[in-house]
């Protein structure tokens, strides 16, 4: 891991990481089927350097959506326990909650969260190639080009 | 063409006319001046890519190739994402290439409402005709769509009223599908396969890489700019470029362009610079049925039906793939598991609305350029119609089940639910959507108090300093923009030239 990579992997630190790790197994439910199709951490690692990229105000509010998942508690969010001490049914639901939540700006940190971690989890081509999706394997296109247009 | 990401040197040089920003209307406006006889620089703040240089997964692509890496968002209810390029070719390089031309009630409104009476739909029409010969427009080809529009043609058709094929830019398209995250094949006439490498040919010199931040300003005239040169992480080389022109043309984009200007202190008494913002406000609809679609496969925007007339409502297809797609599905857990499972029997339509809520460009503390945005009621309506509409066509054609970005309603499994729909009263935050075609932040207009430029592109109050992006279109138009702010960019490069430029 080369210095730059270590800075951007320090965005979060390994508490972070792990509530990160968290969500995104959550988000698919921990099932077997797509856990093992994907490499998690690589799956994080993408995540955190496009989160460093990102403005300023996204970076600030992603950190902290991160945190307030993991520890709000009433009234923010009704329950006591750390996100990441449930179990898969309570974090589930708890998810859930947000999800659907009327209150606009809590689906919107878990929208956050979700456009950064799924995107980078459904681009593993294993787990691409499960759903059928057969273009991760073959590339865009056939065209092989001899020389640039431009 | 000059890579500012390798260059090792400050430039400064003189020009007749500098040009920032290289989409649909800086690349235009370089093509025809250049060709026009005039030293033209055309700079543009993001890297050059050349098709096979496409290969990457759609969500890298978002990430190399779009503005704020994909995150350039509205502030309001709800947000909004506006995908915009930063690249060469600007968001030509990354759109769907679709082209309309301005339609007619919009030419008569800017006639007879506002008094752009220079705005002549009949001297608009060989402008269009040169516009769609220089980016080969033509009819989508049924065999490269995607299933995704061939099947929603198959369901109009069903109930007697079918839509068409869109016209795109594209020279043998093999519908590979990734139109949005840079064309892999050169099929799409962006600008920048299309009119940059004619500029180029003409004589022009663009630089990549490179952020302009200062005009060079005596008294009230602007004669040049300043700009810094950046790696492909858009980190400063420390390496300056400096042009004297006495032309110069912002083409920096609807949003970026006002604060360019408010940046320099230019029209900043303007009350309408970065106001009257319209964005054409967007969503889809999934259905799901039982035969494999796998609406990846060819073209994913390719199929219209147009009830703007009626209803203000524009129906297009749209397919993005499976990366893309994760980030939008309602879902999360085994329901979200289930989604992508069945993606490959899944559809998909979009909507655009034309839009009557208005925003703002600002610049904020902390968030820098922000864009202010709320959905009046009547546009949420539109939206809420629209979707309704969708759902409707897909479930009496058979679909399983539909799938809204609408909050509350996110599955429609039968005719109740549909119902329940119909009838609902929804808020603006419940939507959840993007929007295409920023405009009118600095709208053309007959007088400083209704705009920020005249009808030859000039800022009100200024000498030297012009505007030519999708900025200064004075009202949504209903339609996908490209080809329209091409037109307006290639009358305004007749205007500097001193001739009319047609076919």
């Amino acid at each position: 891991m080369t210095r730059f990579e270590r800075a951007i992997y320090n965005f979060l630190n390994a508490r972070g990481r792990e509530i990160m790790k968290c969500l995104i197994a959550t988000l698919c439910a921990d099932d077997p089927a797509i856990i093992s199709r994907v490499r998690i951490q690589r799956v994080i690692l993408r995540t955190e350097k496009a989160i460093a990229k990102m403005p300023l105000f996204y970076f600030v509010v992603l950190k902290i959506g991160v945190y307030l998942l993991e520890y709000a508690i009433p009234p923010l969010s009704w329950k006591i326990r750390p996100f990441t001490s449930m179990n898969l049914d309570q974090r589930l639901e708890y998810l859930n909650t947000w999800s659907s939540s009327r209150f606009y700006y809590k689906r919107m940190i878990l929208k956050l969260l979700i456009s950064l971690c799924l995107p980078r989890l459904y681009s593993e081509k294993r787990l691409l190639l499960s759903i059928g999706f057969e273009r991760a394997l073959q590339g865009r296109t056939r065209k092989r080009w001899s020389t640039a247009p431009l | 063409m000059v890579d500012g990401s390798t260059l090792r040197e400050h430039i400064r040089e003189n020009f007749d006319v500098v040009i920032v920003g290289s989409g649909a209307g800086g690349a235009v406006v370089a093509k025809e001046l250049a060709e026009g006889g005039m030293r033209v620089a055309l700079v543009e703040e993001g890297p050059a890519f050349a098709p096979q240089d496409h290969r990457d997964m759609a969500v890298d692509a978002i990430y190399r190739m779009y503005r704020d890496r994909g995150f350039t968002t509205t502030f309001g209810k709800p947000a909004i994402p506006i995908p915009m390029g930063r690249v060469l070719g600007g968001t030509t390089a990354i759109n769907s290439g679709t082209c309309f031309r301005t339609p007619s009630k919009i030419f008569r409104h800017w006639n007879e409402e506002l008094g752009l009476h220079e705005l002549n739909e009949a001297e608009f029409q060989p402008i269009f005709d040169r516009v769609e010969r220089e980016i080969n427009v033509e009819p989508s080809d049924f065999a490269v769509m995607s299933r995704a529009n061939t099947i929603f043609h198959e369901l109009l058709q069903n109930r007697g009223t079918p839509g068409k094929p869109l016209r795109r830019n594209i020279r043998k398209c093999d519908g590979c599908g990734y139109c949005c995250y840079g064309c892999a094949t050169g099929a799409k006439q962006s600008t920048d396969v299309s009119y940059v490498p004619k500029a180029i040919r003409a004589g022009a010199t663009v630089y990549t890489n490179c952020t302009v931040e200062k005009f060079l300003i005596k008294g009230r005239r602007v004669h040049g700019l300043r700009g810094r040169f950046t790696d492909l992480d858009y980190a400063n080389t420390g390496y300056t470029l400096e042009i004297n022109a006495p032309v110069v043309v912002v083409s920096g984009g609807t949003i970026p362009t006002p604060q360019l200007l408010r940046d320099n202190g230019i029209a900043v008494e303007n009350w309408n610079l970065g106001r009257h913002l319209t964005i054409h406000p967007t969503t889809k609809v999934y259905a799901e049925f039982d035969e494999v679609i796998n609406g990846w496969e060819g073209t994913p925007q390719a199929y219209y039906l147009d009830l703007h007339e009626k209803d203000g409502i524009m129906f297009e297809g749209i397919f993005v793939p499976p990366d893309v797609a994760a980030m939008m599905v309602p879902f999360v857990g085994r329901r979200l598991n289930e989604f992508m499972r069945n993606y490959k029997h899944m559809a998909a339509f979009g909507l655009l609305i034309s839009d009557i809520s208005q925003g703002r460009v600002v610049k904020m503390p902390f968030l820098g350029t922000t864009v202010l945005y709320n959905l009046v009621p009547e546009d949420v309506e539109k939206i809420r119609k629209g979707i309704a509409f969708l759902a409707r066509v897909f479930l009496e054609g058979g679909a399983k089940r539909v799938y809204t970005l609408l909050h509350g309603f996110s599955e429609i499994n039968n005719a109740k639910d549909l119902e329940r729909l119909e009838n609902a009263r929804v808020r603006a935050e419940d939507i959840e959507g993007a929007a295409f075609h920023p405009l009118g932040t600095c709208r053309m207009a007959k007088s400083q108090k209704h705009g920020v430029v005249d009808t030859s592109h000039r800022v009100f109050g200024w000498e030297g300093i012009y505007v030519c992006d999708g900025s200064v279109i004075p009202t949504s138009l209903g339609v996908n923009p490209q080809e329209t702010i091409m037109a307006f960019a290639t009358r305004f490069a007749g205007i500097v030239l001193g001739k009319k430029i047609t076919d």
